[in-house]
């Protein structure tokens, strides 16, 4: 049976448990269903079961991140027999390591970052790779212990850096709620049946494109990319796409699409190539779902751009 | 000579601020450079900065997987070709290994070089929390620091304010910790306290195991007698203000004769010497530059004739050298054994902490400390933080104790010197809710 998860992350103070037992208090969340809370940061903050909806959640306390295996959440969702999981994710711990150890029947149903807009830009720049990591991840980033002065434009700026379809609320001292409806201006414009991707977007268009099918399905998109002929693409395709930068030197990564191209055979691994392309998603293992496949309409060898990398800074 | 210092602490911790406050008011007349490799959360002002004459490097590496060492030694090296300044001050990445940046310091090959104070900038109401959840670069701070400076204290209640202390000493038994409000100390004061030094309780009981050497060097055979010991002063308090002390008169032109005994009237050779690095007085003359009670002007004749006056017998001083070595036939009142024996038989007690006292607390533990329970008190002496906001600044001697007002330092300190004490008491009496 599929146990759904809620996983919250976001750094030490920022307020997580103090959501979570609100969310808990309340109940059309705490509806009876038997809730297991991993707690795998212990903050300032203490819960306070007493005053949850239902009585039918466990608290189990994680210390260390080398406690995270599959063979213990598993343990864990046997031992009380659970509906569900609360996350109370550790700020310092990267996520990869829990979405490998988590039993194949858990799914992540919701994740929901929250940050503290006294001290988010300040960790955000001098702690990158561990926020990013969380930003990325996110449908909802919270922002709590706003005043009127928060710059809630900066904050989504830059959680669209990395992240083009998180949700933004911004939570005032006083408790008021302000939901982001600051608009996402594309560097491109999507009116027409074609648009043209500059060097430099890259990486904005790459993320659009990922969670937001209904804006490109169909479309032809002109761009420079790199081509990567990698054995995980399907025959008769290669991977167009650039090296990106999120933090620093050591994590660049290659991000792309697959592309269907019939002259495959003639391209070279590492070329520079000017690319236009009719846009369509379909199942791909490399997607772990729908993506993006592109099909080749022209391809001209070209020259590396001015920025071989794409930042997401 | 360049010297750099190290300011490590966590994201917030007030490092930025701290650093602003010693340059503004410690660091004084030095060329300064400061290399941030963090983006500051205030960020200092570049006009501040110019006003001061300090130069700015920043190295923005930015996260946790970048640890600055790699590319650091280079900046540093650059830095110093550069400017070539008096000091560098490092405010290293708040997610980073103090350790890692010593390391990179002590790396460089330049002999100009020399490494200062490292310190790590701790916010007092957060220690708990960020070392149970940070775990190894915020304790490895801690650890490797040469000296603590807690931030905020004046916001915690008192016994948040120590359990944070004794929390952080079990990181670092030897660092000072300094818990006094920021806004009650100056920049030099800070910077002061960074240096390592001799701690009070070192200097008390140096103090006095000279003052205490076998018999008594001042012929009072039965410490009822009254010393006067001030912070400058290891004098044994015979003649403390006195040019004229052990019957020599300093004139310019004057002839001294010693002849056979001392001249200062004390036939016995009893009277005490006082060693310690920074006071030359023999005992004698505290403000005297004429240590061993010969005086050393220019036109001056002294006649030595068989043994100084000073009481040695062996040549055993050296003039000019505010150090003596006593040999056997030092005169001072041990026969048998050099000065520096008194370890065995002199020991301290004491402790730094934010604890706060009232004037009848520090009083009511003073007059305690007659009462023979707590082991033989031979000198007591502290500079606490009072409850009422002010500073308290005590001393002690059997029967006798002053309590004062006085100056704000780092943190509070105490110490008891004496023979065979007995510290749980002590820790019972100082300690314990008055």
């Amino acid at each position: 049976m599929a146990v759904p998860v809620y996983l919250f992350t976001g750094f030490l103070e920022a307020g997580k448990t103090k959501f979570i037992q609100e969310t808990l208090e309340d109940d059309q969340f705490g509806n009876g269903d038997k809730t297991l809370i991993l707690l795998c940061e212990e903050g300032g903050e203490e819960y306070n079961p007493k005053a949850f909806a239902a009585n039918n959640n466990y608290i189990v306390t994680v210390e260390e991140q080398e406690q995270l295996t599959t063979a213990f959440l598993k343990e864990c969702e046997k031992k009380y027999h659970v509906d569900r999981v609360l996350i109370e994710y550790n700020g310092m711990w990267m996520t990869e390591p829990l979405f490998e150890a988590m039993p194949k029947n858990w799914e992540v149903y919701q994740e929901i970052m929250i940050a503290d807009s006294t001290t988010f830009q300040s960790y955000l720049n001098n702690m990158r790779q561990l926020m990013v990591d969380k930003l990325q991840g996110a449908e909802m980033v919270i922002f709590n212990r706003c005043t009127p002065q928060t710059d809630k434009a900066l904050f989504h700026r830059a959680v669209r850096m990395v992240n083009r379809r998180a949700e933004m609320a911004f939570e005032r001292t006083d408790g008021s709620v302000d939901y982001d409806d600051i608009v996402d201006e594309l560097p491109f414009d999507l009116s027409g049946d074609a648009f043209t991707v500059e060097d430099t977007d890259f990486g904005l268009w790459y993320l659009d494109a990922l969670d937001h099918p209904e804006k490109y399905k169909g479309k032809t998109v002109t761009f420079k990319a790199y081509v990567c002929l990698s054995g995980k693409a399907p025959r008769g395709s290669f991977i167009a796409g650039r090296f990106c930068m999120t933090c620093c030197a050591d994590d660049i990564t290659f991000i792309g699409f697959i592309t269907k191209y019939d002259k495959v055979a003639q391209l070279e691994e590492r070329q520079w190539v000017d690319v236009s392309a009719k846009i369509a998603y379909q199942y791909h293992p490399i997607y772990e779902g729908d993506g993006p496949v592109l099909t080749v309409q022209t391809l001209t060898p070209a020259q590396a751009p001015k920025e071989e990398l794409v930042y997401f800074s | 000579m360049t010297t750099i210092d190290i300011f490590s602490g966590f994201l917030g911790a007030g490092k930025t601020t701290l650093i602003k406050k010693l340059i503004a008011e410690g660091y004084q007349n030095e060329k300064l450079v400061l290399i941030e490799n963090e983006f500051g959360e205030i960020g200092i002002d570049g006009g501040f900065l110019k006003d001061a004459g300090v130069a700015v490097t920043e190295m923005n590496s930015g996260c946790i997987c970048c640890s600055l060492v790699g590319d650091f030694g280079k900046a540093l090296e650059k830095v110093l070709q550069e400017y070539h300044p008096d000091r560098i001050i490092i405010e290293p990445s708040g997610v980073g290994k103090l350790s890692d940046v010593i390391a990179a310091v002590q790396k460089l090959t330049s002999d100009e070089v020399q490494l200062g104070s490292f310190v790590a900038v701790a916010d007092a109401g957060k220690t708990k929390l960020y070392m149970k959840n940070f775990g190894e670069f915020y304790n490895n701070q801690l650890e490797n620091a040469s000296a603590i400076i807690l931030s905020r204290t004046q916001s915690l209640t008192q016994d948040k304010l120590e359990a944070a202390v004794e929390l952080v000493r079990t990181k670092n038994p030897h660092a000072t910790i300094i818990t006094t409000p920021w806004d009650d100390l100056t920049g030099e004061q800070i910077l002061a306290a960074l240096k390592p030094g001799q701690t009070m309780a070192e200097t008390l009981l140096e103090e006095t195991k000279h003052a205490h050497e076998g018999t008594c060097g001042c012929g009072h055979h039965d410490h009822d007698h009254e010393h006067h010991h001030d912070d400058h002063g290891c004098c044994h308090g015979h003649h403390e203000e006195d040019d004229n002390c052990c019957g020599h008169h300093h004139g310019e032109d004057e002839q001294h004769f010693h002849e056979g005994t001392c001249g200062c009237g004390h036939h016995d050779h009893e009277h005490e010497h006082h060693h310690d690095d920074h006071e030359c007085c023999h005992g004698h003359h505290e403000e005297d530059d004429n240590c061993c009670g010969h005086h050393h002007g220019e036109d001056e004749q002294h006649s030595h004739e068989g043994t100084c006056g000073c009481g040695h017998h062996d040549q055993e001083h050296e003039h000019g050298e505010h150090h003596h070595e006593h040999g056997e036939s030092c005169t001072c009142g041990c026969h048998d054994e050099g000065h520096h024996h008194a370890d065995e038989v002199f020991t301290s007690w004491g402790f730094e902490s934010p604890r706060k006292y009232t004037k009848a607390e520090l009083e009511f533990c003073l007059n305690a400390l007659d009462e023979g329970v707590y082991g033989m008190v031979l000198r007591a002496k502290g500079i606490v933080p009072a409850a009422d906001g002010t500073w308290l600044h005590f001393d002690y001697v059997p029967a006798e104790y002053e309590v004062r007002t006085g100056a704000a330092d780092v943190t509070g300190r105490l110490c008891v010197i004496g023979a065979d004490l007995k510290q749980e008491a002590l820790a019972q009496l100082f300690k314990k809710e008055c």
